[in-house]
């Protein structure tokens, strides 16, 4: 399929080119093209630039789009003031459901975008300029993704505006294992449009750990020691089955924990109803025993002291982590499909990713602080 | 008894005796005195044998006082080392034993002179032969003392001349009461000879018990009686000389008198202890050595040291105008000292040379050899340096205690300076003033000149003392003395008295001190704006830097959108063979914007002048990351910092500092690593230690030696080659010298330190950074 994109900058014609052409991708029979254009092709008019995006599928916006040309006329508008008319239309249904993706440099986000959340949820994806070219491919990816899932949630869209649950792309075995709270989240949604549905794909469910889980925390749930286990390939083409293939799969992997923990674990574990209940290195002699699978790695741990009952990541590192070793990080209160994040306490009493806006919860100070002072009395003592 | 009878018994026995072929002397003095009783027309003065025990009790009352004199005798011998050595002398009955390399005595000497009570030869011949030294000993005491010391005396000497040893065994307790002196005879040997020259007095049974305390006494009295080394016949002169024409010293006193040196041993069960010497060790430990003499009326001094390079000799010193009239054979030596508030010398050798100074420091007086006192005592400031330096007329550490020498006068063949008839000190004549005079001005000409010298090299090193008086310190005291002065005429005017403007102490001589000083620290004000302008044009050129590269980063920055979105193009678009090279593109072109793009997030945080608490560990991590590529480009590791512990935050600040210390110490580092050519590693450290936060910044280049320590901090001190302002290559800009300056300045603009400290593991050199810990609400305030 042909997917078109429309991005509009008012910097340097030349050079944003070349961003617009790095990403273009011909790719697993989909093609990729990105028109650039400045806010002086549509006259300087947010109804020529409305009017010209319906002939994209989707639309990329640079935060600042008022550089003042020479001749004194110029776009008195910020991207949140396009992508905020565009969506309010695709509310009332006169605009069709296309992305809106923000392509900016953090440091002109920096005043009036990153200090108002309320702009945030206007874009579906955001990209730092200047990141883009790390890997150009994989924002490729993600804006045919967009396009994609897009599409997925439109078409399963029932007539009374709730979502058909085939829009995960599940046998109706595998549904029934899924969380009810998730399920039952899912249907009291009703009358919002597509792009809220994506927003709730794109943040919540894909995003945010629960009924999905990322590679790393499927491993540290696993035990496995990703970057020690050359056989973490050959499990993961076992887990197959389980991968999410719902909305916006192709840019980002997830599997569904509850099917992998309730099918595929119970199946060959069963005294055992969750790897959990099991310790790092028993869960890997577990699984390598039943499913034949070699070279398979047990995590030990962030820091030597700590437990090897690992149910979660710490979000700074990465690696698995026992919750008792860590802090629950401050964020939006989860619903009950989802899991709470943790920063082990390493990071979190070194204040390792406060750059992440990675925090610990405030309902944690309190025992970051008892620690600190213990250990603060043991090194005196020392002295 | 008297019969004619005896007599005639008596003159048989004499001639009997006479006539044996083993004459019995003994028995032949015994009969002839005997017969000599029966002279009735004459009378004779007979000496009972008892004689000496009472002379030697009187004569030398106190042990001591007789070693003294045995030592004495000894240098009147000539002698140049004279060694002691107690046996066994804790409890009465051991055993002390005087060695000299005097003249010894032949054996004429020794019968006529030591063995005759009340000899003349100490009389007639005042000065001794060899290096005329003037007589020391009392005359006729030596006997005594060994008397009054020990029960046996065996004497063992022999002179140049004589072909053979003497040996003399004196047993003292055979001089009782009611025998005839002269019938109490010593067996005399003669063997062969062992030595040139020089007496042995071995004293055995010893009639009292020693005390280390009281031998150590003895040899500080001896030390200090006897001048150390003569001053007039040595060469002194020789550094003197080139400036004073072709006038040379020729000895007043003696032939090249090398000097008279005492060695005491103790032992006790065969273990000999040398005591120390202590006035040498203090000569050692001189700062400087300040010598003078006076000839043909001018006065000349000289300073040496090697320690402040300083070898000079004054310009002559005239007394009011006039030359000296009355000092002819002056000369003095003086080794200066300072341990107030200084560390030249180690904790246990400045305490050592605080103890003994302040009891022993001055300049004493010796003339013709022997000591006067009391100059040179404690409490005794002859030459007014105490009076001078408490009252701040004088700066530069000058008081007795900084001071360890002796003057020496010869006038023994012309007598210009008499001693007052209680014998305790010189009466004040024309020739004693001149002589105050004279030392005074040169002590501190000296000190002066040391100050000077020690000023160059401790203006930046702000240690205390009197060199790190600022300027503006200086003129305030300098005031203050004038004013002082001031109220002193004014009072002088009430009480009409005159004031002497001619002496040492005047008015005038204060004022023009005053000035000297006033002037000093203005051409030390001078020095210091000379430093701070080329400090400033250096500053500027850097200030000039960090713009146009604040510019710079930020104008990059956008340019990087396109560079790297056209290298992402080019990889893709490129064919197999062109991929590896566009990846590398891509790849050095992703380093340099992580790179620019730190510096920008520094110059970025500049804009904002509101100082924050700095995570010190989250800034050493983020150094290390952003300086690994630069680190691996030099081959060196860098490795991950070491948090000691938590929530190591300093005091407010601003990010861009750290950042600055830390390049500065990173560039510093990696010269040093170059030089060292070893394999580099460098380790950043954080930790807290009492109110203070700190950085340590480790690395295994070619260290700093120990004497550069100091001198790292101060403007312009490289080790690189040394660059002006205007260096253009930017690697000559980065060896400036202001680095470690700037860092220091920024961690002392905050009250913490930077210092140099002991490296841990394989490290070589540490910096520390220690700045005040942030308060624990502000770190909370701060948030996560």
């Amino acid at each position: 399929m042909d997917i078109k994109y429309l991005y509009v900058d008012d910097e340097d014609p030349e050079s944003l080119k070349s961003l617009a052409n790095s990403v273009e991708l011909d790719k697993a029979g989909h093609s990729l093209a990105v028109t650039y254009k400045n806010p002086a092709d549509f006259k300087f008019s947010l109804e020529n630039l409305i009017h010209d995006v319906e002939q994209y599928q989707g639309l990329i916006l640079d935060w600042r789009l008022d550089k003042i040309p020479q001749d004194g006329v110029h776009f008195a508008m910020r991207a949140g003031t396009v992508a905020q008319e565009i969506r309010i239309r695709q509310a009332e249904g006169t605009f069709p459901a296309i992305p809106i993706v923000l392509w900016s440099t953090n440091d002109k986000l920096q005043n009036s975008y990153t200090s108002d959340p309320a702009s945030h949820d206007l874009f579906d994806l955001k990209h730092d300029k200047i990141e883009i070219s790390d890997n150009p491919d994989k924002v490729s990816v993600e804006l045919i993704s967009l396009f994609l899932g897009y599409s997925t949630i439109k078409e399963n869209l029932n007539d009374d505006g709730r979502l058909d649950s085939a829009v995960f792309n599940l046998d109706d075995e595998d549904l029934n294992f899924l969380p009810q709270s998730f399920l039952g989240y899912l249907k009291q949604l009703s009358e919002i449009s597509v792009h809220e549905y994506a927003r709730i794909f794109l943040r919540e469910i894909i995003e945010r750990p629960g009924v999905l889980v990322c590679e790393e925390l499927l491993a540290a749930k696993l035990g496995i020691d990703i970057e020690r286990s050359r056989g973490w390939f050959n499990l993961l083409s076992l887990l197959e089955p389980y991968k999410y293939t719902g909305p916006f799969h192709e840019a980002r992997s997830r599997w569904w924990w509850r099917l992998i923990e309730k099918r595929w674990w119970s199946d060959f574990a069963a005294d055992h109803s969750s790897p959990l209940y099991l310790r790092a290195s028993e869960r890997v002699e577990m699984i390598e025993s039943i499913t034949q699978t070699k070279n398979l790695q047990p995590y030990t741990g962030i820091r030597p002291e700590y437990q090897t009952d690992f149910q979660t990541i710490c979000e700074y590192y990465r690696k698995p982590l026992d919750t008792i070793d860590g802090v629950t990080i401050k964020e939006k209160e989860p619903f009950m499909w989802q899991e709470k994040r943790y920063l082990s306490l390493d990071a979190a009493l070194r204040r390792l990713g406060s750059d992440k806006n990675l925090r610990p919860h405030p309902v944690e100070t309190e025992r970051l602080e008892l620690i600190k002072e213990a250990e603060q009395a043991d090194s005196a003592e020392a002295e | 008894m008297n019969s004619p009878a005896e007599l005639k018994q008596l003159k048989e026995n004499l001639a009997k005796s006479l006539d044996a072929d083993d004459v019995d002397f003994d028995q032949v003095l015994r009969l002839s005195n005997e017969i000599v009783k029966f002279d009735q027309s004459k009378v004779r003065f007979s000496t009972d044998a008892g004689i000496i025990d009472r002379l030697g009790k009187e004569l030398v009352g106190r042990q001591e006082t007789a070693v003294s004199e045995l030592v004495k005798n000894a240098y009147d011998a000539d002698a140049t080392i004279t060694t002691l050595t107690f046996i066994n002398f804790q409890s009465k009955g051991g055993t002390l034993i005087v060695n000299d390399n005097g003249a010894g005595m032949t054996r004429e000497e020794l019968i006529s002179g030591f063995m005759r009570l009340s000899s003349g030869d100490k009389i007639e011949n005042p000065y001794s032969r060899k290096y005329n030294r003037k007589r020391a000993g009392r005359k006729g005491i030596g006997r005594f003392a060994a008397q009054r010391l020990g029960k046996k005396l065996t004497i063992i000497t022999q002179s140049e001349k004589s072909e053979k040893t003497l040996r003399v065994e004196i047993d003292w307790t055979k001089f009782t009461t009611n025998a005839e002196l002269s019938s109490v005879s010593s067996i005399l040997q003669e063997l062969p000879k062992d030595e040139d020259a020089g007496t042995t007095l071995i004293i055995d049974l010893l009639e009292d018990a020693w005390t280390e305390a009281a031998i150590k006494r003895i040899y500080r009295y001896l030390t200090e009686l006897i001048q150390p080394f003569p001053l007039s016949a040595r060469s002194i002169s020789s550094s003197l000389k080139k400036n004073t024409d072709a006038v040379s010293y020729e000895s007043v006193s003696g032939q090249n008198d090398p000097g008279f040196q005492i060695n005491i041993y103790t032992k006790e069960n065969d273990e000999a202890v040398l005591l120390a010497n202590t006035e040498q060790d203090i000569y050692d430990h001189a700062l400087a050595e300040i010598e003078g003499v006076v000839e043909d009326g001018q006065g000349i001094w000289s300073v040496k040291s090697k320690r402040f390079g300083i070898d000079e000799v004054s310009t002559p010193l005239l007394h009011n105008e006039k030359p000296y009239n009355y000092l002819n054979s002056i000369h003095f030596k003086a080794y200066y000292y300072i341990v107030q508030n200084v560390d030249y010398y180690s904790r246990s050798t400045a305490g050592f040379l605080k103890g003994f100074l302040k009891e022993r420091g001055g300049i004493r007086v010796y003339r013709n050899g022997f000591r006067v006192l009391p100059y040179g005592e404690a409490f005794n400031d002859w030459l007014r340096l105490d009076y001078n330096y408490g009252r701040r007329y004088v700066l530069p550490p000058f008081s007795n205690e900084n001071f360890f020498g002796f003057v020496e006068i010869t006038d023994a063949d012309e007598p210009t300076f008499q001693e007052t008839s209680s014998r305790e000190g010189l009466i004040e004549n024309a020739a004693y003033n001149e002589l105050v005079d004279f030392v005074f001005r040169s002590l501190r000409g000296a000190a002066f000149r040391i100050a000077e010298a020690r000023n160059k090299k401790q203006t930046a090193n702000q240690k205390d003392g009197w060199k790190d008086k600022t300027p503006s310190e200086k003129i305030a005291e300098a005031v203050d003395g004038l004013e002082k002065i001031v109220n002193d005429i004014e009072k002088a005017d009430e009480s009409s008295e005159k004031i002497d403007l001619s002496s040492e102490d005047s008015p005038k001589e204060h004022i023009l001190n005053f000035i000297k000083t006033v002037s000093e620290a203005n051409s030390q004000q001078e020095e210091v704006r000379v430093q701070l302008i080329e400090e400033n044009s250096l500053l500027r050129v850097l200030a000039n830097l960090g713009l146009s590269i604040g510019i710079f980063t930020h104008e990059v920055k956008h340019l990087y959108g396109s560079i790297l979105a056209d290298s992402a193009y080019i990889t893709k678009a490129a064919t197999p063979e062109q991929r590896e090279a566009a990846q590398r593109l891509n790849t050095h072109i992703q380093s340099f914007r992580t790179y620019t793009s730190y510096f920008d997030s520094i110059v970025s945080e500049n804009v904002h002048r509101e100082l924050k608490i700095q995570d010190v560990a989250l800034i050493a991590r983020e150094f290390v990351k952003i300086m690994r590529p630069a680190a691996n480009r030099y081959s060196i590791v860098l490795h991950e910092p070491t948090e000691e512990t938590y929530d190591v935050f300093s005091c407010k600040m601003h990010w861009s500092e750290w950042i600055s210390i830390l390049l500065n110490l990173f560039s510093n580092a990696q010269k040093a690593i170059k030089r060292a050519k070893s394999c580099g590693e460098i380790l950043l450290r954080v930790g807290k230690k009492n109110d203070f936060v700190f950085l340590d910044f480790l690395d295994n280049g070619d260290g700093i030696p120990t004497e550069n320590q100091e001198r790292i901090f101060e403007p312009f001190f490289t080790t690189s080659n040394a660059v002006g302002p205007m260096a253009g290559d930017s690697d000559e800009l980065l060896g400036s010298g202001l680095g470690l300056k700037i860092v220091k300045d920024i961690v002392e603009s905050y009250n913490g330190e930077m210092k140099i400290i002991e490296p841990t593991d394989n490290f070589v050199t540490c910096f520390r950074i220690q700045l005040p810990q942030a308060s624990r609400s502000e770190i909370k305030e701060h948030g996560y």
